[in-house]
C-alpha cells in the first residue's frame, strides 16, 4: 500500500508541485491548505506517514502546526519536513526543536524531496 | 652490474654520515695504534721478539696514519682502516707464533665483523682481499708465519672459505646498516622535501586561486589553512573558531543558516545530500556577494602514496575498494560573485532599455502617457500622497501593472516584491525598501530623458493623412471654422491610436501570462479624445485588460470542450451611444466566478448588502478570484482603481457576465468636448459637419 504524504501549504501551486513529485514516486498524497486544517487532518488520518508543510501559512503557521502535532505523544516518530525560504532561519530553529526532521529551501529540487520522503518514511 | 651498485655506495655523502665516519675513523686510528702495545706483549709472551713486533707495527701505522692526514674522503679512509685491520691481524698470528696461533686468527673474523661499522661493503671487500693476499703470499713464503702446523691446501682452502662466506654476509650487514641507518637522514630528508614540495605546491594553489577554501570540520570549526584571498575578504581565520560564527558577523542570516544547516548534515535526519544542498548558497557582505557550496570529505580521498626514491618500496595507504570512508571534514568553496552579479543587472537593465526604446519608437506619445502616469504615481508615494495602506496599495499596484507592460522589469519587480511584503507584514514597507523603489525609477527614467530628448512637451505629431485632409478641405473651400477645428482636433488623440496601443498591451499581457491563443480585435470607431482628461482613466484601464487576460482567455482544450473556437477573443470599443461616450472590453471566456468572490467577500466581512448587487463584488478591495497571486494579477485591487477613475471622470461602470459565455465591461461617459466624434481630418467630407460637440 502507498505510503500517505500530507502536504500542507496555502500556495495550490506548491501543494501541487509537492503532489505530482511525490505520486511520482509511489506516494499517496492528501492535502491541507493551512495549518489549522493540516492539523486536523493528522488527528482524523492514522495512516499518514510524513508531514511536508510550509512555514508561513494563514490561521496557523508551520511552527504553531508542528509544535501542536508533536504535543501529542502518538505523533513523536512522525517526520515533519519543512519548506521554507531562505528569510526564516528561526522559525526553522524552533521547528527543528520542535520536533521536524529537517527543511527544504524553496524552490526547491522534486529530487530530493523524493529521495527524503523515502528516507524519512524508510521507504 | 648489479652486484657492483649494491657494492659501491652512492656518491652523495650526507652530512650526518661525514661526521659519523670522521668520528669513527679517528676511533679507529686510536684503536689500531692501540695495537702496538699489544702486539709487543704477544710478542713477549710467546718470545717472538716485542721490538721487532715495535717496529713492524710502526712500520704497518706508517700508511694509516699518513691517510689520516691526507684522505679527506671518510668514506676512502675507512677502506685503509678496513685494510689495516688484517695487516694487525697478520702481525698478531706471527707474534702469536706457538700453541695459540691457530686461535689468533680469531681476529680476522671478529674484525671482519666489526667494520661492519664503517656500514660500507667496500671496507669489507679491502679487508677481505687484504686477508686473503696475507694469508696467500707469507703460507708460500714463511708458513710458519701463518699455521703453527703443516697446513694442506684444502686446509687453507677451508680457511679461506670462511673468510668468503664472512664477509658475504658482512657485505650484507654494512649495505643494510648504510640504507637504514647512516642513511636514515638521507631518506627522511627525501620525505621530508616531499613533504615540503607537496605543501608548497599547495601553498602556492591556496595563495593564488582566485576560490575561497576553508576546511571545516562537522561541528564547522575551521581549520588553520585555507586560501590567501579568504584572508583577504574577511580577515585571517581563527582556528577552531566556528565559521558560522566568523561569517555570521558579516551576514547574520547566512550564520544563523549555516549553524542550524551543519546540524542537520551532522544530525543525519536527512539524507547527506539533501541536508547539504540546503546549507545557505549566498553570503552578503556589505556591498559584495558570495556564492558558497559545500563539500563533504574524507582521508580516504587524500590517500597518501609517497615514493622515495632512494627507499625503493613505496609506502602506501589506499582506500578500502568498497567501503565509502565515514566523511570526517568539509570543504566550503566561496567565490566572489558580485562583478557577475553586476554584469548581469547591467545586461538585463540594458535589454530593458532597449524594450523601452522600441516602445518610444513605435509609440512615442503612448510611452510619453505611460511615463507621466507612471511618475505621477511614484511622486504620489513618494511624498506620501495616499489616503491609508490601501491606497498605497492601489498605487504600487497601479505602477506595477503599468511598468510590467512596458517591460520595466526592475520597477515592476520591486513594486511586486513590495506588494508582497505589504501583504505578508499587514503594514507599509520601510522607507529602505520604498527607497529601492524611487532608485530604481529615477535610474530607469534619467537614462529615459537622454532617449527621448527634453523637447517632449511640446510636439504634436501629426499623420500624412491628417496634413493632406486639411489641405483638401482648404482646397475644396471649407470655412476657416471648420479647418481650425480640423488642426486642434490634432491635439486630440485619435482613438484608433490608442485602441492599437491597447492591442499591443493585451498581446504583451497574454505572452507574459503564457496565453497565446488569443485573437484581440479593436473598434475605434472614427473618435478622438482629449490624452489630458483621460489619462488616469486610461493609466488604470491596464488593469480590466489584465483581468481580461487573466480570467478570459480559456485553454484549447477547454474551449474545445465548451463548442467555442480555439482562439479566445477579447475586444476593445470606443464608441458614441446616443449622448454617451463608451468604452468596452468585451471577453469570450468562462465569465466572472461570482460564487468564488461572493466566498472571498464574505471571509473579508463585508456587509451584506453591499452583496446584494453582484457587480459590487468585483469593486471590493482585496476581492480576487484568483488562487494565486502573479506579478501581473491577482490581487484584487485593479478593478477599484479602474472604477475610480471612471467615476473621477463623470463616468459609471458596468459589467455583465454570463457563465460559459463570456464578460463584458462598459466604461461609460458623458460626450462633452474632449470627445471628437468622426475623424476630424483624416475623414473631412465637405459639408458634413465635424466635430460634433455635445
Amino acid at each position: 500500500m502507498a505510503k500517505i504524504v500530507l502536504v500542507v501549504d496555502d500556495s495550490s501551486t506548491v501543494r501541487q508541485q509537492v503532489a505530482t513529485a511525490l505520486k511520482q514516486a509511489g506516494f499517496a498524497i492528501v492535502e491541507a491548505a493551512d495549518g489549522q486544517e493540516g492539523l486536523a487532518t493528522v488527528d482524523s488520518n492514522r495512516d499518514i506517514a510524513m508531514v511536508v508543510c510550509d512555514v508561513n501559512m494563514p490561521n496557523m503557521n508551520g511552527l504553531e502546526m508542528v509544535e501542536k502535532v508533536k504535543s501529542k505523544p502518538e505523533n513523536k516518530a512522525l517526520p515533519i519536513l519543512m519548506l521554507t525560504t531562505e528569510g526564516q532561519p528561526s522559525m526553522i530553529k524552533r521547528a527543528k526543536e520542535a520536533g521536524a526532521s529537517g527543511w527544504i529551501v524553496k524552490p526547491f529540487d522534486a529530487n530530493q524531496l523524493v529521495q527524503t520522503a523515502k528516507h524519512l518514511t524508510k521507504s | 652490474m648489479q652486484l657492483t651498485k649494491y657494492l659501491a655506495l652512492p656518491k652523495d655523502i650526507t652530512p650526518f654520515e661525514q661526521r659519523y665516519l670522521k668520528r669513527l675513523n679517528k676511533v679507529a686510528l686510536i684503536f689500531f695504534y692501540l695495537h702496538i702495545p699489544a702486539l709487543m706483549g704477544v710478542a713477549w709472551v710467546a718470545g717472538t721478539g716485542p721490538l721487532f713486533a715495535l717496529i713492524l707495527s710502526l712500520f704497518v701505522m706508517v700508511g694509516p696514519t699518513i691517510a689520516y692526514r691526507t684522505i679527506k674522503h671518510p668514506r676512502a679512509l675507512s677502506v685503509v682502516y678496513g685494510i689495516t685491520a688484517m695487516l694487525m691481524g697478520g702481525l698478531l698470528v706471527h707474534f702469536g707464533q706457538g700453541p695459540v696461533q691457530i686461535e689468533m686468527h680469531f681476529y680476522f673474523f671478529a674484525l671482519l665483523a666489526m667494520l661492519c661499522m664503517f656500514a660500507n661493503p667496500m671496507v669489507n671487500i679491502a679487508a677481505a682481499v687484504t686477508v686473503a693476499l696475507h694469508h696467500l703470499i707469507v703460507w708460500l713464503i714463511i708458513p710458519s708465519s701463518v699455521f703453527n702446523y703443516d697446513a694442506q691446501w684444502w686446509v687453507v682452502l677451508v680457511h679461506a672459505a670462511f673468510v668468503v662466506l664472512e664477509t658475504i654476509a658482512a657485505c650484507y650487514i654494512s649495505r643494510e646498516f648504510f640504507d637504514n641507518v647512516i642513511g636514515l637522514e638521507k631518506i627522511v630528508e627525501a620525505r621530508t622535501a616531499t613533504i615540503r614540495e607537496k605543501q608548497r605546491d599547495m601553498r602556492l594553489i591556496l595563495d593564488n586561486v582566485e576560490t575561497g577554501l576553508i576546511t571545516i570540520d562537522l561541528d564547522g570549526r575551521m581549520s588553520s589553512e585555507c586560501s590567501h584571498v579568504v584572508e583577504k575578504w574577511f580577515g585571517a581565520p581563527v582556528p577552531g573558531e566556528k565559521l558560522a560564527a566568523w561569517l555570521g558577523e558579516r551576514d547574520t542570516n547566512y550564520g544563523e543558516w549555516l549553524e542550524l544547516g551543519l546540524e542537520s548534515v551532522k544530525d543525519g535526519m536527512l539524507p547527506p545530500q539533501v541536508a547539504l544542498a540546503q546549507l545557505p548558497k549566498t553570503l552578503k557582505d556589505q556591498d559584495r556577494t558570495y556564492a558558497l557550496s559545500y563539500q563533504l570529505i574524507s582521508s580516504a580521498q587524500g590517500a597518501v602514496e609517497e615514493k622515495v626514491a632512494h627507499d625503493r618500496r613505496a609506502v602506501r595507504r589506499p582506500a578500502p575498494a568498497n567501503e565509502a570512508a565515514a566523511p570526517e571534514k568539509m570543504l566550503v568553496i566561496v567565490t566572489d560573485i558580485t562583478e557577475r552579479l553586476r554584469t548581469e543587472a547591467v545586461g538585463r537593465y540594458q535589454r530593458e532599455l532597449l524594450q523601452l526604446f522600441q516602445h518610444i519608437v513605435r509609440d512615442k506619445a503612448g510611452f510619453l502617457e505611460f511615463l507621466t502616469e507612471a511618475e505621477e504615481l511614484v511622486h504620489s508615494l513618494k511624498s506620501g500622497k495616499y489616503a491609508d495602506l490601501d491606497h498605497m496599495k492601489r498605487l504600487i499596484h497601479t505602477l506595477k501593472g503599468n511598468t510590467a507592460i512596458f517591460g520595466m522589469r526592475r520597477v515592476s519587480e520591486t513594486c511586486h516584491e513590495l506588494e508582497s511584503k505589504i501583504a505578508e507584514e499587514a503594514g507599509a514597507p520601510s522607507t529602505a525598501e520604498m527607497a529601492g523603489l524611487y532608485q530604481a525609477w529615477d535610474q530607469v527614467r534619467s537614462d529615459l530623458g537622454k532617449l527621448i530628448g527634453e523637447q517632449r512637451e511640446n510636439t504634436i505629431e501629426i499623420d500624412d493623412a491628417d496634413c493632406q485632409a486639411v489641405i483638401k478641405a482648404v482646397r475644396d473651400g471649407a470655412g476657416a471654422e471648420s479647418v481650425v477645428r480640423m488642426i486642434e482636433s490634432w491635439r486630440l488623440e485619435p482613438a484608433s491610436k490608442r485602441l492599437a496601443r491597447i492591442e499591443q498591451q493585451i498581446r504583451g499581457l497574454a505572452e507574459r501570462m503564457g496565453k497565446s491563443d488569443v485573437t484581440v480585435a479593436i473598434e475605434p470607431h472614427d473618435l478622438r479624445l482629449s490624452t489630458e482628461r483621460f489619462a488616469p482613466f486610461w493609466s488604470a484601464f491596464i488593469h480590466v485588460l489584465r483581468n481580461a487576460v487573466d480570467h478570459g482567455i480559456e485553454d484549447r482544450e477547454r474551449r474545445r470542450e465548451s463548442g467555442k473556437p480555439e482562439q479566445s477573443l477579447i475586444k476593445v470599443s470606443t464608441k458614441i451611444d446616443g449622448d454617451r461616450f463608451v468604452v468596452t472590453v468585451e471577453d469570450d471566456g468562462p465569465g466572472v466566478d461570482w460564487a468564488t468572490l461572493r466566498a472571498k467577500a464574505g471571509k473579508l466581512g463585508i456587509a451584506a448588502s453591499m452583496l446584494e448587487k453582484t457587480e459590487n463584488l468585483v469593486f471590493i478591495p482585496g476581492v480576487s478570484s484568483k488562487a494565486s497571486v502573479t506579478e501581473l494579477s491577482g490581487r484584487g485591487f485593479g478593478m477599484v482603481a479602474v472604477r475610480d477613475a471612471c467615476v473621477a471622470l463623470g463616468g459609471s461602470v458596468s459589467i455583465s457576465s454570463e457563465p460559459g459565455v463570456g464578460t463584458r465591461v462598459s466604461f461609460i461617459f458623458p460626450k462633452n468636448q474632449a470627445i471628437y466624434e468622426g475623424h476630424a481630418a483624416a475623414s473631412y467630407k465637405p459639408g458634413r459637419k465635424t466635430p460634433i460637440v455635445a
